[in-house]
């Protein structure tokens, strides 16, 4: 059995593979969790998908130079993130509708883009769906540097995500800035997907955000509780995800994400409170 | 929901304004808001004292709760000015508003102990943790209401009376001079709204000046200083006789009020608590 588990910590891609599947499962989990809570999912989604054209270009600029890349992705990722967040304030069509036409526009755009390249195929595969184990020492450190930058903000602001996120009338009347700390929080969002990008890929985003949280919500009834129970189910599934990927040959980002979706349908089953199965016992049939 | 001028002073909520000697607790002079082509508030003036609770009465639509969160500070009146205590009321962090109970996320995971302590984040500041006073006021402000054996719920396991409880708490533990209460009292069952009421008779020693929505036109005559009759403009304000006369009874509620005559005095019964499908917007 350990032979088992230490067969792949052997190579150092493998190393680096567990260590950036943790540090993003944490990362996404607790900003997440304000996804989750606030009701973003289609936004992190959208948001995913609308960095691919920076993505493109600075895959075009850097011919395939990492770091050129991530700062590319980063830029992208927070101009869509504070775009989106103006659009959804203000439209004449539906906030939804009008984040699908950017997002899907957005993402043809760096479709399109990317297809100029002629081995394209290959470099949009690990752009959709990630390259975990394609991760170099220098983006284990970008990764390790704005993660922590993520934690370190949540960490300090927390009070103040916690009562705009659950009252924001509440939170005017103490005269916080509202719109500044969401425009910072979609900002972390952004910041966790650039963050993520190489291990999940923008496909599978919206997973890591919200598929960790989502099953933390069920199980606890604080929030911080929520954000530590999320880390631990993301970071779990992360390890989990790379030995199936390891030993099935299964694409990393699918098994990662996969992984995180049976605990969130153990938790939706099982789940004290909040589960079926106890929302069954309190409300039996009417036969009884 | 628009946008108003922010100071950048204000921006953390920087130091906030001093009450001026003198001043009325809340003045309000020709207030006007519009939702887009709608107008949901009209040219509304009026001045409350300190310690005085007034209740806001008026059909579904009226502008009861735009005019609570205009006096919060938190909707910018398009004309008219609000001064509390001689100053906006944006500029202040000594109003506590108290939403309606639809107004958040029961499922939230929070306890009644956190948003309490919500009430204290002003003072003990942003970045910092509570400190033990904050965290004596919370409890104070817990057995006010009656709350101490709920503190650790989750806030989704509470009845409807309890939530309103904790939300009052919250306003206490704030330490507020001024207290706005959308509909406490609505859908709620009698010793809930009972136990509500209590806590109110405990404001009032306490000289906090509460505005209170309601549906409620015989318990607002009962237990209030002044009935404020709104809709969209202020049909009237004063004691209670003077405001439920059958006329301007009539002009707020049109059709949708039963007056019932007694022997000293008429009774009106509201219908609009139940309406549904009006076209004006009440937010």
């Amino acid at each position: 059995m350990s032979a088992w588990l230490l067969e792949p910590l052997r190579y150092a891609f493998m190393q680096r593979g567990f260590l950036a599947a943790l540090m993003v499962g944490i990362v996404c989990a607790v900003v997440g969790t304000y996804v989750v809570l606030r009701g973003m999912a289609f936004f992190g989604d959208a948001l995913a998908h609308s960095i691919l054209p920076g993505i493109a270009v600075g895959y075009l600029v850097g011919g395939g130079d990492r770091g050129v890349l991530f700062w590319w992705s980063l830029g992208t990722a927070i101009v869509a993130a504070l775009g989106i967040g103006a659009l959804s304030r203000r439209t004449q069509v539906k906030e939804d509708t009008a984040i699908g036409i950017i997002f899907a526009g957005a993402f043809a755009l760096g479709i399109a883009l990317i297809s100029t390249v002629r081995s394209y195929s290959v470099d949009l595969a690990h752009f959709l769906f990630g390259d975990v184990l394609g991760v170099s020492p220098a983006d284990l450190r970008l990764m390790a540097l704005f993660g922590a930058a993520i934690l370190f903000v949540v960490f300090f602001a927390y009070d103040a995500f916690l009562v705009v996120s659950f009252d924001p009338v509440f939170a005017r009347t103490l005269r916080l800035p509202v719109g500044f700390f969401d425009s910072l929080l979609l900002m972390l969002i952004a910041v966790a997907i650039v963050v993520s990008l190489q291990t999940v890929g923008v496909a599978l985003m919206v997973a890591m955000l919200i598929t960790p949280a989502a099953t933390a919500y069920l199980l606890t009834r604080r929030l911080l509780a929520m954000m530590g129970v999320a880390a631990l189910l993301a970071s779990l599934a992360g390890v989990i995800g790379l030995y199936l990927s390891y030993y099935f040959s299964v694409a990393s980002g699918a098994a990662i994400v996969l992984v995180s979706t049976f605990f969130f349908g153990l938790a939706a089953l099982f789940a004290p409170e909040r589960g079926w199965l106890a929302a069954r016992r309190r409300r039996p049939s009417a036969h009884t | 929901m628009r946008r108003g001028k922010r100071r950048p002073a204000a921006f953390f909520g920087g130091p906030h304004a001093l009450h001026r000697p003198g001043a009325d607790v809340l003045s309000v002079q020709g207030v006007t808001v519009r939702y887009g082509p709608h107008l949901a508030l009209e040219a509304v003036s009026f001045t409350v004292r300190r310690g005085e609770q007034i209740a806001i009465v008026g059909p579904n639509g009226a502008g009861k709760s735009t005019l609570l969160k205009v006096i919060a500070g938190v909707i910018p009146p398009d004309e008219g000015v609000v001064q509390v205590y001689g100053d906006e009321p944006d500029r202040h962090v000594c109003i506590a508003y108290v939403p309606q109970r639809s107004a958040v996320d029961w499922r939230f995971p929070i306890t009644v102990y956190d948003v309490v302590m919500m009430g204290r984040l002003r003072k003990h500041g942003l970045f910092r943790p509570p400190r033990h006073e904050d965290r004596l006021k919370v409890e104070a402000a817990l057995a006010t209401v009656d709350m101490v054996s709920m503190a650790r719920r989750q806030i989704g396991q509470l009845s409807g009376g309890q939530q309103q409880r904790m939300f009052i708490a919250r306003a206490l533990a704030q330490e507020a001079s001024l207290m706005l209460m959308d509909e406490p009292l609505t859908g709620l069952d009698l010793p809930a709204q009972e136990q509500i009421l209590r806590i109110l008779d405990e404001l009032r020693k306490a000289e906090v000046t509460v505005l209170l929505s309601t549906h409620d036109l015989e318990q607002a005559a009962d237990r209030f200083d002044r009935l404020l009759l709104l809709r969209r403009r202020l049909i009237a304000f004063g004691r209670a006789e003077e405001v439920l006369r059958p006329d301007l009874l009539l002009e707020a509620y049109g059709g949708r009020l039963r007056l019932v005559p007694m022997a000293d005095r008429v009774l009106a019964v509201a219908d609009s608590c139940c309406g549904h499908g009006e076209t004006e917007v009440d937010r």
